[in-house]
């Protein structure tokens, strides 16, 4: 273990982009068509709408959620229950699957607006994900 | 094309097998569908076996080798079909192409699974997934469904208990069921949440199992006295992946059940039973839209009118389904055409359906995109 434990990974390689030496992402990595505007996250090499190759595209901001659950039961990936998550339809495209955080779990509801943060996704913290958290009550929109 | 016909069929129970292989799960089905079709074991020219979990679980790869050794065939064609819940169903599609391209006379189509999981170990399938990471389980994406189809059309929790309430009944008339226990919209209502609004009663619960059946062309069916049971289609397709898509409306399943119907020159009026796949009660409501057994929207109603209850206008799932039978992921989707001969053949015992001709089988597999990996559905005619 010459590593230390609190260097924050992502949830996968290539998910996010992430300036150098900075805590947590600053943006979903997604990909933008540059033919016909379509985005996507993850990101593709190809677009499913119309066959172009896809540009890298740096995703972030607020949302709206489309569709959410809450998991009342222990998750296989470590997750201590209860927990929500669901489908965010980001204002500028697409929509991302995420984990919710910030409130409690029956705040996520269809309709919410939420916006996009980076933190610690298991026990122990040192793997981020992004997740979706209330939007902040004044914020624009 | 050559017409192509199921023989025979075979099942065991479904449920808990633990002193039993999979092998030996697999050999039960193959003997009895052998023997329900009279035919030759040297007459087999090709195996089918579908199987999801075996190398997570049991770490057995090539698992139909492994069960036709059982069953004595050797020196054919054995082709491994991994879809994930749609396994079953698509190792079905391929060997009905292979006969019905000419390529074989006869084959042996099997599904097998052990999915009851040793005490302490959770099923982590799919875990390299991103979704899965981030604490994604297959009841949340069909709880997000119910949530969809409760906001477009206002279908409630009552109305998705029924499914499993009917389908337990159904069950209580199946010897080959996990579960023989009826349950109360009550009961389901208040069993343990497990992904709101699904509940435990709602899920259908891993088991182990297996199913086979003898397909053959129409030459061989006469000369076995079985030109009975005829595949009318069989579709095979994944879906759309449109990540943006309805969630209460299930677009690539409608478009493979018009597939169906077109390759059968039948609609869903001329159903007398289906088989669906129903791991979560809204599944089943959401199913009979797509397969257009009632319009967008109507799901929730068939169980409040009885529709699709036996006796009602188009019975589904009279074996009892998922809900009742439990799942072995594999095998699923052999176990419907199973029912479905029975069904056809008058042989059905207390849960038979008076003059059923016409039974549908729909698996899917997986999720990706928010949609199916895999789409399967087959229609059989009695001749």
């Amino acid at each position: 273990m010459s590593e230390a434990p609190s260097t924050p990974r992502p949830l996968q390689n290539g998910l996010y982009a992430w300036s150098e030496g900075a805590p947590v992402p600053a943006a979903l990595l997604g990909s933008l068509c540059p033919s016909c505007a379509k985005k996507a996250f993850p990101r593709r090499p190809q677009c499913p709408a119309c066959g172009a190759a896809m540009q890298d595209q740096p995703l972030t901001g607020a949302g709206t959620i489309y569709s959410s659950t809450t998991v009342r039961v222990p998750s296989p990936v470590g997750l201590k229950p209860p927990y929500a998550y669901g489908l965010v339809d980001l204002d500028q495209g697409p929509r991302i699957h995420a984990l919710f955080t910030g409130a409690a779990v029956e705040n996520f509801v269809p309709g919410s607006r939420v916006e996009l943060v980076f933190e610690g996704v298991r026990p122990g913290g040192d793997i981020v994900a992004h997740k979706f958290r209330p939007r902040a009550a004044g914020a624009a929109s | 094309m050559r017409t192509v016909y199921v023989a025979g069929v075979g099942s065991t129970t479904f449920g808990r097998h633990p002193d039993r292989s999979l092998r030996h799960l697999g050999w039960e089905a193959c003997r009895d569908a052998i023997a329900d079709a009279g035919i030759a074991p040297s007459a087999l020219a090709a195996g089918y076996c579908g199987n999801a979990l075996a190398p997570a679980i049991q770490g057995e790869t090539s698992v139909g080798q492994n069960v036709f050794w059982e069953v004595g065939l050797a020196g054919l064609p054995v082709i491994n079909v991994e879809n994930a819940c749609a396994s079953g169903s698509t190792a079905l599609h391929q060997g009905w192409m292979a006969v019905a391209g000419g390529f074989h006379d006869a084959v042996i189509v099997v599904g097998v699974e052990k999915a009851v999981m040793p005490k302490g170990m959770p099923l982590n399938v799919g875990a390299g997934e991103m979704e899965t990471q981030l604490g994604d389980i297959f009841p949340g994406f069909f709880a997000m469904m119910a949530q969809r189809h409760a906001l477009s059309f206002g279908t409630t929790r009552e109305q998705m208990a029924k499914v499993a309430v009917k389908n337990r009944a159904n069950g209580m008339l199946n010897p080959l069921v996990q579960f023989k226990k009826t349950v109360t919209v009550e009961e389901v209502l208040a069993s343990p949440m497990i992904a709101d609004p699904i509940t435990l009663n709602s899920c259908c619960a891993n088991a182990d199992g297996a199913a086979a059946a003898i397909l053959c062309d129409e030459a061989t069916a006469r000369r076995l006295g079985r030109a009975k049971v005829r595949i009318a289609a069989s579709v095979l397709r994944s879906g759309d992946y449109d990540s943006e898509r309805d969630l209460a409306i299930w677009d690539s399943e409608a478009k493979a059940a018009r597939l169906a119907y077109a390759l059968a020159g039948l609609g869903p009026e001329d159903l007398d039973l289906v088989e669906l796949h129903d791991a979560f009660s809204i599944c089943e409501i959401v199913h009979c839209e797509g397969l257009g057994l009632c319009k967008p929207g109507e799901g929730g109603r068939l169980l409040d009118e009885g529709a699709t209850a036996l006796g009602g206008r188009i019975p589904v799932n009279p074996s009892g389904g998922l809900l009742a039978k439990g799942h072995p992921i594999g095998a699923s989707g052999v176990g419907q055409i199973a029912e479905i001969a029975w069904q056809l053949r008058g042989r059905a015992g207390p849960r038979q359906i008076a003059g059923a001709r016409v039974g549908l089988a729909q698996m899917m597999g997986g999720a990706k995109e928010r949609d199916a990996r895999a789409i399967a559905l087959h229609i059989l005619v009695a001749d």
